[in-house]
């Protein structure tokens, strides 16, 4: 199981993120990833496997402020 | 010469930043092309795959001011910063550090923490407050490139609740006071500018009119109007008696 935004997605492990996150369907350039407390930067993503026990947030913009 | 807000080495034109909370394209738009807005603020959180990406809406030579909202210590703001920083491609952060869930008050001392560190790291850091003269020096101690006092709490378009507190900040502190809620109607936006105000930041006093074009032009009106009236000077009071208008001579009887 990989915990992805804090559900346990168990397709997740073996895979790369940058596969992962073509998957899911989460745009790329709309997404900054944190694997396990650290900010993946974007050129890592095809060189990084996603690991039994890892925590993944995705994380986006979205409408906020007054 | 051109009357340019300065933040952080960057300029803009406009004095009206949009809060983008309550967001739909007709508020975008009329924030962009009515209220004639440079800066949009944003929140980040988890992604949803069926939502639609609010970047979509966003034109591209507005600026995107990242929030920390959310955020209820300055270790969490700080991290949110980061995150906000990989994404925006951008140094500005607007800092909220708000534990608070009733009043949304803004934890000041938490703030300046969060400010150090993030100014340190080569952030434009613009921290929410309560506006506190004391808080403001040390935020400038701490490298923040502008302080964004409350008006009143964050989405009651109850106006210039703090409005002495923020005019001491306006008197006393260098960096850019951009006020950053509770401003409800373009009055109060064109007073708060009249005080010598830098800025207005609002949202749900256009997300919650009627009427969302009309109501943004009517806060570019209210702005440039206190900005002007600013920068013009405005005449004396007379507090007692009255000092007539008209000649009092050559009165025909």
């Amino acid at each position: 199981m990989v915990i992805v935004n804090g559900e346990p997605v168990a397709e997740a492990v073996g895979l790369n993120i940058q596969t992962f996150l073509e998957q899911r369907q989460t745009p790329v350039d709309h997404v900054v990833v944190e694997l396990n407390g650290h900010i993946i930067h974007r050129p890592e993503f095809e060189n990084t496997t996603l690991s039994p026990n890892d925590k993944l947030e995705l994380i986006t913009f979205v409408g906020g402020g007054r | 010469m051109q009357d340019l807000l300065t933040i952080g080495g960057h300029t803009f034109t406009s004095r009206f930043i949009l809060g983008s909370g309550k967001y739909s394209y007709n508020l975008i738009d009329s924030a962009v092309n009515h209220a004639k807005a440079q800066i949009i603020t944003m929140a980040l959180r988890r992604t949803e795959s069926s939502a639609e990406n609010i970047l979509n809406f966003i034109p591209e030579d507005v600026t995107i001011l990242p929030n920390t909202s959310g955020s209820t210590t300055a270790e969490e703001a700080v991290r949110t910063a980061h995150l906000a920083r990989e994404l925006s491609g951008s140094d500005f952060i607007k800092l909220e550090v708000v534990p608070d869930k009733k009043y949304l008050m803004p934890d000041n001392d938490e703030t300046v923490k969060a400010t150090e560190t993030l100014a340190k790291e080569g952030f434009i850091v613009m921290p929410y407050v309560l506006p506190d003269l004391n808080i403001a020096r040390r935020l400038v101690d701490a490298g923040a490139a502008t302080v964004m006092p409350l008006a009143a709490p964050i989405g009651t378009n109850k106006g210039l609740a703090t409005k002495d507190l923020i005019q001491i900040l306006i008197d006393e502190i260098d960096v850019p006071i951009i006020i950053d809620a509770g401003i409800g109607r373009p009055s109060e936006a064109a007073a708060a500018m009249e005080m010598g105000a830098d800025a207005i930041m609002a949202n749900t006093s256009m997300a919650t009119a009627k009427n969302i074009p009309l109501m943004a032009e009517a806060f570019r009106l209210g702005v440039e109007a206190g900005r002007k009236a600013y920068l013009a000077g405005p005449g004396r009071i007379i507090e007692r008696g009255a000092v007539a208008s008209s000649p009092l001579t050559g009165l025909s009887k």
